[in-house]
């Protein structure tokens, strides 16, 4: 997890500097997901992912170098410097498709299943949509028709309360989407997004479940995007771009930030840690990072701060 | 004479048998099975037929998921105008897959939509859509009207078992009317091209559903001592249908017809490729006018021959 915060400090800083003519989505606070869905997936299964993706792709990659140079659109690029931030397809990852459409994902996932399930793979695949993107209609469709073919599907529903710069209050009314899968028999299951271990069980009762009752469930994880970075969409107006390398790993609040749970307290330890993340960098990040580094004291938190 | 429909039929059942395919489409196995457009599938071996709900863009972006892990799907639709609902996954999802193409880990399935084309007459100011060139043309991808028996069975041949995507089409109007059938003098696949007669001096070029209409106006001109041949052209965006026109050493002049009601046609897109290639050809044009009236009104396209015949009969 650790190393996912320190990647996506990089791209940050590398945001503010102007060094990306694409836009990019940061996922600051989405990290414990992103881990737990890699500690949830079985061989044959695929992942279906919306434009705020990163958080996810460093969880996938063992070294940040092809998705950093994707994001600099060079051919050395995990996408082969094609497809870019919001459209990334790292070959050899789990990540079947990307999609930077709202509620586009959802019918491909469905294609994807049924294919899973006639040939009987024993794959599950994995879709994650935004509380936005639910609203689209594919989405209503595609969860019926996945249901109607028993198709093994999970749900990702990342719920942080914001599409754009409108909270769920602003732009409609409530969704109480436990009684709404209930409706027609979709299963339902919920987390936080910030509680690691949480998001690893609650993955993986949601993966026995679709398997265990041939039929899709919905997943839905309350998280807080810290929106305060470089990248694209960064939230809510005045929302300053104060995260900063220099500060260390953490953000705050700190209640809410999914490393400040991750059960890392040895503040020696993770500064080791985060170090030694950046050091997988080439040596023009580096150049960057380095005056950046973090002081000790910025990994001295400890429970109750 | 098998009709248009059983020809499809025939050969849509040849290209898929034995092989792993989904066939999915609204009410599939059941009453009519969409206007006949499913009859006989589920008898295939391997033939998986799915009755599927009413939800055209799930059913579209299903079919670009299973492409995309390497499965095959045929999708039934019961008229083009329904497909405007999965435009997005025919636009932004195929953009992405083709993007992709390099880091693909394993080989593209085929997926195919087959949809009938309104162009029946009195469908009322909706279900009247024909313009299979603008779905084309938004998402770069390859379109095919079915009208003449041999064209049927080689597109369904090679289309349907192609890695990719593609919508076929067939005419309601000529559905249970005899197919027509005639060998084709030479067949370029790559640029969408069947062309009936050489020995011409005009040249019909035949978009969307006008093959009946061109075989009419090619008999018209025979009757006036003028040899004139047909060029069926498939909708294929990056394509040059004009390439065929070489074949011909007599040709003197094209006539472009199309009966899409759209204001761009495939017609134009053609038009331009032989003005580009063949500048001292003379063109003219059989092209359907814009709506008048959005409502009722019938959709077969009564030709006005009296503005254009003068000068194509005259040497």
């Amino acid at each position: 997890m650790i190393r996912i915060r320190a990647w996506q400090h990089v791209v940050n800083e590398r945001l503010k500097l102007g060094h990306f003519k694409i836009p990019v989505h940061l996922a600051f606070g989405y990290e414990a997901l992103a881990v737990a869905l890699t500690g949830t997936l079985h061989s044959p299964d695929h992942v279906i992912l919306p434009h705020r993706n990163i958080a996810y792709q460093l969880a996938f990659a063992k070294n940040p170098q092809p998705i950093f140079d994707e994001l600099m659109l060079r051919p050395s690029g995990g996408g082969g410097g094609v497809l870019g931030s919001m459209n990334l397809a790292v070959k050899g990852s789990p990540v079947l498709y990307t999609t930077s459409i709202l509620g586009n994902g959802l019918p491909v996932a469905t294609g994807v299943a049924l294919h899973q399930k006639f040939r009987g793979t024993g794959g599950v695949t994995f879709a994650v949509v935004g509380d936005g993107a639910i609203e689209e209609g594919a989405c209503y469709e595609s969860l019926v028709f996945a249901k109607s073919q028993g198709l093994p599907l999970v749900v990702i529903l990342e719920n942080n309360d914001q599409s754009m710069s409108s909270s769920i209050h602003q732009r409609r009314c409530a969704i109480d989407w436990r009684a709404f899968t209930a409706s027609f028999g979709v299963n339902y299951l919920a987390a936080r997004g910030h509680l690691p271990t949480e998001c690893d069980s609650a993955l993986a009762e949601a993966r026995r479940t679709c398997v265990g009752h041939g039929s899709p469930v919905v997943l839905e994880v309350s998280l807080h995007a810290y929106n305060q970075h470089a990248g694209a969409s960064p939230g809510w107006a005045g929302d300053q771009k104060a995260i900063s390398l220099a500060d260390g790993p953490f953000l705050k609040p700190y209640n809410r930030d999914p490393l400040f749970h991750s059960g890392l307290t040895d503040h020696a330890e993770n500064q080791r840690l985060f170090w030694e993340c950046l050091a997988d960098c080439d040596e023009e990040t580096l150049a960057i990072v380095e005056p950046l580094l973090p002081a000790a004291s910025a990994f001295s938190l400890h429970a109750g701060a | 004479m098998p009709t248009l429909l059983e020809s499809y039929q025939k050969h849509l059942a040849a290209a898929i048998d034995g092989r792993d395919f989904v066939v999915m489409g609204e009410n599939v196995d059941n009453g009519s099975r969409i206007s006949g457009l499913g009859k006989n599938l589920d008898k295939l071996s391997r033939t998986r037929v799915l009755n599927v709900g009413n939800c055209e863009l799930t059913h579209v972006g299903a079919g670009m998921g299973m492409m995309l892990e390497g499965g095959n799907m045929v999708l039934l639709v019961k008229q083009l105008d329904f497909l405007l609902l999965g435009l997005d996954q025919m636009v932004n999802t195929l953009n992405w897959i083709r993007a992709n193409a390099r880091n693909r880990g394993k080989p593209l399935g085929s997926f195919t939509i087959i949809t009938y084309i309104c162009d029946q007459g009195y469908q009322g100011p909706q279900s009247s859509l024909v313009d299979l060139s603008g779905f084309c043309s938004l998402g770069s991808f390859p379109g095919f009207i079915l009208q003449e028996y041999h064209q049927i069975e080689a597109v369904l041949q090679r289309e349907v078992n192609r890695p990719g995507f593609r919508i076929i089409g067939l005419p309601q109007k000529f559905a249970s009317r005899p197919v027509l059938q005639e060998n084709a003098a030479y067949v370029d696949e790559a640029n969408g091209v069947r062309l009936y007669g050489t020995e011409a001096e005009t040249c019909i070029v035949s978009c969307h559903s006008s093959f009946a209409s061109a075989s009419d106006l090619r008999g018209r001109l025979g009757e006036q001592g003028r040899r004139a041949s047909i060029l069926l052209s498939a909708i294929m965006p990056g394509a040059d249908p004009s390439l065929a026109l070489a074949k011909q050493p007599d040709l003197r002049s094209v006539i472009i017809m199309d009966d899409a009601k759209g204001a761009v046609k495939w017609g134009d897109y053609v038009a331009r490729k032989c003005l580009t290639r063949f500048p001292d050809l003379k063109l003219h044009f059989y092209e359907r006018s814009l709506p008048q009236s959005f409502g009722v009104q019938p959709d077969e396209v009564a030709w006005d021959h009296s503005e254009l015949f003068q000068p194509l009969s005259t040497p």
